[in-house]
């Protein structure tokens, strides 16, 4: 008969571990909540930190800047829903005609499809049912509070960061504070970096989407380039989305006016890839094309949206942990001297010594 | 104003610090844990002891003027205890 034996700390971790991963599936989309916090606490803590040194008490500090923020988010929002549904309700409208337009444009290039006729079969009251209304209700709900609650513990911690800070330097040794100060300041580099980096490829996409959009002219072209800006934060689909939903509003003017935009979206993705994302994030978020889709597309199946938007600072975040890692252990191989040198047995050197 | 922070140790290599959250705010005169004397830069040129922890519990000497942390320790400028040689 087989017999394991097991000793009582190999037994604890077991039950510790069972015990993580219970809490983990019962507090996911709070432990979500809390990272995605602990993020935007990253990105702000710079900013707090200077308003205190200018002697604003930090929770005005904190206050001062959510508010901000939100009052901003709430501004750019306001000017895109309602013409977000103007453009759909006009979409609705007059899709067989828009459809008719593009089967002509495509027969002068011999391309025959029959899409009137499709786009007449549209069940919009299935699309636009009761149950639809009650499942958006609901997602637009959740989101609502996901926001409230990260805000909520985005300032908590941002108050309450001294307090923090000193709970976690109370589990360092002595004299390893230094190491702990640059890991925690090599963290907040890269997840601020991805914040900081975000914001400028946003605003950079949204000015450069209002202009097309202003000089070929199409309507609600402000709505569109905040648009933009939103959606180039989901990384790669996010690009795709920020060409197709401007290229859609233009082929309701003319499809000439569409193939312009479209051009120009794809040449300033290809801008925004080869020559603004190297230079914003820098050494930042220098992953691989391979790494970051492989982590889109593993956020996006654990937890939809927010993982894809959480993906890439995970990521980021994952490597200096490693990097830190792998440095302590080359350290334990070879521990530095005190000329950084590894150090020489102490027999050998004494011998050494005493034979000169 | 940022807060002065810096690492030292005693003759024991027992590590200290101050000037992190949750540490002394001054450097301490004598270690905790042996009562000797801590040493928190060199005693000849000032310079701070080497804030890698690994380092600093190998460093004996100064980087920048080659001086013993603890002269009287019987340290001599090889890199061993004059004690220790036989």
């Amino acid at each position: 008969m087989l017999k394991i034996e097991m000793s009582y700390r190999a037994i604890l971790i077991i039950a510790l571990l069972a015990l993580a991963v219970w809490l983990w599936l019962k507090l996911w989309t709070i432990i979500l909540l809390l990272a995605v916090a602990f993020i935007f606490m990253a990105a702000l803590l710079p900013y707090v930190e200077w308003l205190v040194q200018r002697r604003v008490p930090r929770t005005a500090s904190v206050l001062l800047l959510l508010f901000a923020i939100l009052a901003v988010i709430a501004g750019l929002s306001a000017l895109v829903v309602p013409a977000m549904i103007d453009e759909f309700t006009d979409l609705r409208d007059n899709l067989p005609e828009y459809a008719r337009d593009l089967e002509v444009f495509l027969d002068n290039f011999g391309i025959e499809v029959e899409l009137e006729e499709r786009a007449r079969n549209v069940d919009w009251d299935e699309i636009i049912s009761g149950q639809a209304a009650v499942d958006y209700g609901q997602r637009i709900a959740f989101t609502v509070l996901a926001i409230f609650s990260v805000t909520v513990l985005t300032a908590y911690l941002l108050v309450d960061s001294p307090r923090l800070s000193r709970l976690i330097y109370q589990f360092v040794p002595p004299g390893r504070e230094p190491e702990l100060e640059r890991f925690l300041q090599a963290l907040s580099r890269v997840v601020g970096g991805y914040i900081r980096g975000q914001l400028l490829t946003s605003l950079s996409i949204a000015i450069f989407t209002l202009v097309v959009l202003l000089a070929v002219g199409v309507p609600n072209p402000v709505a569109f380039a905040v648009l933009a800006g939103f959606v180039d934060i989901i990384p790669i689909i996010g690009a795709v989305i920020a060409t197709i939903l401007p290229t859609v509003a233009a082929f309701q003017e003319s499809p000439t006016q569409a193939i312009i935009v479209l051009a120009c979206m794809i040449l300033y993705q290809q801008f925004e890839d080869r020559f603004l994302v190297p230079r914003v994030y820098g050494q930042t978020l220098n992953l691989s094309q391979m790494v970051v889709l492989i982590a889109v597309l593993a956020g996006g199946q654990l937890l939809g949206i927010t993982g894809v938007l959480l993906a890439l600072p995970a990521v980021a975040t994952g490597r200096v942990v490693i990097e830190y890692i792998l440095e302590k252990r080359q350290e334990l191989v070879t521990p530095p001297g005190p000329t950084g040198e590894p150090l020489a047995p102490d027999t050998d050197t004494k011998e050494e010594e005493s034979g000169k | 104003m940022e807060n002065e922070r810096g690492v030292g140790k005693c003759e024991e290599t027992h590590l200290g610090s101050y000037g992190y959250p949750s540490r002394p705010e001054e450097p301490y005169q004598f270690c905790p844990q042996c009562g000797k004397a801590m040493v928190w830069a060199c005693p000849s040129c000032d310079t701070p002891l080497p804030d890698d922890s690994a380092e600093l519990e190998a460093a004996l000497f100064c980087r920048q003027c080659g001086a013993a942390y603890f002269p009287s320790a019987g340290v001599d400028n090889k890199g061993v205890t004059s004690r220790q040689v036989v």
